[in-house]
C-alpha cells in the first residue's frame, strides 16, 4: 500500500477534545485516527471529545462503525463523545448500511455539539458530586 | 395526359384550397369550427403550398417541418390531434380524387403518385403525431415534478422545530425523497425538532413504518430527535399486529400535541395571554375601542 498516511489533528479545548476530519479517511488513517483518538484521551484526561464531520462527503461501512467504536471505547474511559455535522448524504448512507450508531450522541453542527457536551459533562459531575 | 402530379397539384391550387377549407371546417373537429372560414382560407393555402413543394421536389422532409412547426403551435391552441389527423386525411382524400380523374388512362403513372401520395401522407401524420406525444410527455413530467414537490413539504413552524406533514400512500420512491428532503430541511433550517405528522397516510405496512423509522434513524444522526404523531386507531392496529416496534420514538395523538411537546422540550410553552384570562377587561377594552357599550354586540 502506497497510500499516505494521514494524520487528523486533535486539539484541545478546555476540558474538551476536538477532532475535525476535513478529508476523506482510508482505512489505515482511519485507524491512525482511533488510535490518536484514544491516546490523546487517555493522556489529557479529556472530559469530552467531539468528532465533526462537517467536511466529510463519504463514508463508508468501515469508518462508519469505527467511530460507533471509538465512542464506545472513550465511554470506558470516561469520555463523553458527540460526533457532530454529520451531512444528509452520510446520515442515509450509515442507516442503509445499517450503522445507526446507537450509542452515540450526535449535534447538528460543532456550536451545538459543545454545548451538548457542556451540558452532559455537568450532569455527570452532579452525579458524581451526589453519590458518595 | 402529359401533366405530371406536381403541375396538376399547381393548376388546381384554388379548387382544392377552397375545398379543403369548407371540408376541414366542416368534419374536421370543434376547434377547427370555430375558426372562420375566411381566416382558415390562408393557413390551408400554406398547408396546400407545403404539399406542393414537397411533391415538386418529392421531398417528405419540406412537409415534415412545417408541420412540426405548425403543430407545435397548434398543440397550444388546445386543437385536438384528432383534428390535426382529419385535417391530413381531408387533404390526402381531395388529392387523391384529383388524381384518378387525371391518370384514369395511366394506371401505372396513377398508382406511383399515389404511392407518393401516401408516403407524404404517412410522414405528415407521424410528424403530428410526435409533436403531440412529445408535448403530453413534457406535460406529465412537468405535473410530475409539481407532483414530487408538493408531496414533500418540510415547514419551519418555530426556531429550531420542523414539520412534515405526509398525505397519501408511501411508497419506496418517495419514501427516499422524504427522507432527502427532510434531511436537507434539517440541516437548511438546522432543526433539532421534527413533528412527522402521518395523519394523511391511509395505509402503513411493514416498508412504510420500516421507511420512516429509517428516516428518523437518520435524522438522530444528524442530531435532530423526532416526534411523529397523527397515528390514526388503523395505522395503530396495524404496527401492533405486524410487531412493528416503535418503542424508540416519541408519539403523540396530533399535531398540536407535537407541537407542544417539541416547545416543552426547548423550554417554551404556550400561554394564554394575561388579558383574555380576565373577560371583564376583555369587554371593557373592546368597549373602549369600538364606542358603544357590549349590550348591543351580538
Amino acid at each position: 500500500m502506497a497510500t499516505e498516511l494521514i494524520r487528523i489533528p486533535i486539539l484541545q479545548i478546555e476540558d474538551f477534545l476536538v477532532a475535525s476530519i476535513q478529508v476523506a479517511l482510508h482505512d489505515r488513517s482511519a485507524v491512525q485516527f482511533r488510535d490518536d483518538l484514544l491516546q490523546r484521551t487517555y493522556e489529557t484526561k479529556a472530559r469530552g471529545l467531539i468528532i465533526d464531520l462537517t467536511a466529510v462527503d463519504i463514508v463508508d461501512s468501515f469508518i462508519g462503525r469505527l467511530i460507533g467504536d471509538v465512542a464506545e471505547m472513550a465511554a470506558l474511559m470516561g469520555t463523553r463523545v458527540v460526533v457532530s455535522g454529520l451531512r444528509p448524504a452520510v446520515a442515509i448512507t450509515l442507516t442503509e448500511l445499517g450503522l445507526e450508531l446507537p450509542g452515540v450522541i450526535t449535534a447538528l453542527n460543532l456550536e451545538k455539539g459543545i454545548t451538548i457536551l457542556r451540558r452532559l459533562v455537568q450532569e455527570d459531575e452532579e452525579m458524581e458530586g451526589s453519590e458518595p | 395526359m402529359s401533366l405530371t402530379f406536381a403541375e396538376l397539384l399547381a393548376q388546381n391550387k384554388g379548387s382544392i384550397v377552397q375545398e379543403l377549407a369548407q371540408m376541414v371546417k366542416v368534419q374536421a373537429g370543434p376547434t377547427y369550427a370555430s375558426v372562420p372560414l375566411e381566416q382558415l382560407l390562408p393557413r390551408m393555402e400554406e398547408v396546400f403550398d407545403y404539399t406542393y413543394e414537397a411533391i415538386a421536389q418529392d421531398d417528405p422532409r419540406i412537409l415534415r417541418g412545417f408541420v412540426v412547426a405548425v403543430v407545435s403551435q397548434r398543440v397550444a391552441e388546445r386543437y385536438a390531434l384528432q383534428e390535426i389527423q382529419t385535417l391530413i386525411s381531408l387533404l390526402r382524400e381531395i388529392v387523391l380524387r384529383y388524381l384518378e380523374e387525371a391518370y384514369q388512362d395511366d394506371p401505372p403513372q396513377h398508382l406511383d403518385n399515389a404511392r407518393q401520395l401516401e408516403d407524404l401522407a404517412h410522414h405528415a401524420r407521424q410528424a403530428a403525431f410526435e409533436v403531440y406525444i412529445e408535448s403530453f410527455e413534457e406535460q406529465s413530467e412537468v405535473q410530475r415534478r409539481a407532483l414530487a414537490e408538493i408531496s414533500t413539504p418540510v415547514i419551519r413552524v418555530y426556531e429550531n422545530v420542523l414539520v412534515l406533514p405526509l398525505v397519501g400512500a408511501i411508497d419506496t420512491e418517495r419514501a427516499h425523497r422524504i427522507m432527502e428532503e427532510l434531511l436537507t430541511g434539517i440541516t437548511h433550517h438546522q432543526a433539532e425538532l421534527v413533528i412527522i405528522d402521518i395523519t394523511g397516510v391511509p395505509l402503513v405496512d411493514t416498508a412504510v413504518a420500516n421507511h420512516l423509522l429509517q428516516t428518523i434513524k437518520a435524522a438522530r444522526l444528524l442530531g435532530t430527535r423526532s416526534i411523529l404523531v397523527g397515528i390514526s386507531s388503523e395505522v395503530a392496529q396495524a404496527l401492533v399486529h405486524l410487531q412493528i416496534d416503535i418503542s424508540g420514538v416519541v408519539t403523540r395523538s396530533n399535531l398540536q400535541a407535537g407541537i407542544e411537546y417539541a416547545l416543552e422540550q426547548m423550554g417554551l410553552e404556550i400561554a394564554p395571554q394575561a388579558e383574555i384570562l380576565l373577560p371583564a377587561a376583555q369587554e371593557k377594552h373592546l368597549e373602549s375601542e369600538e364606542g358603544h357599550p357590549p349590550a348591543q354586540r351580538r
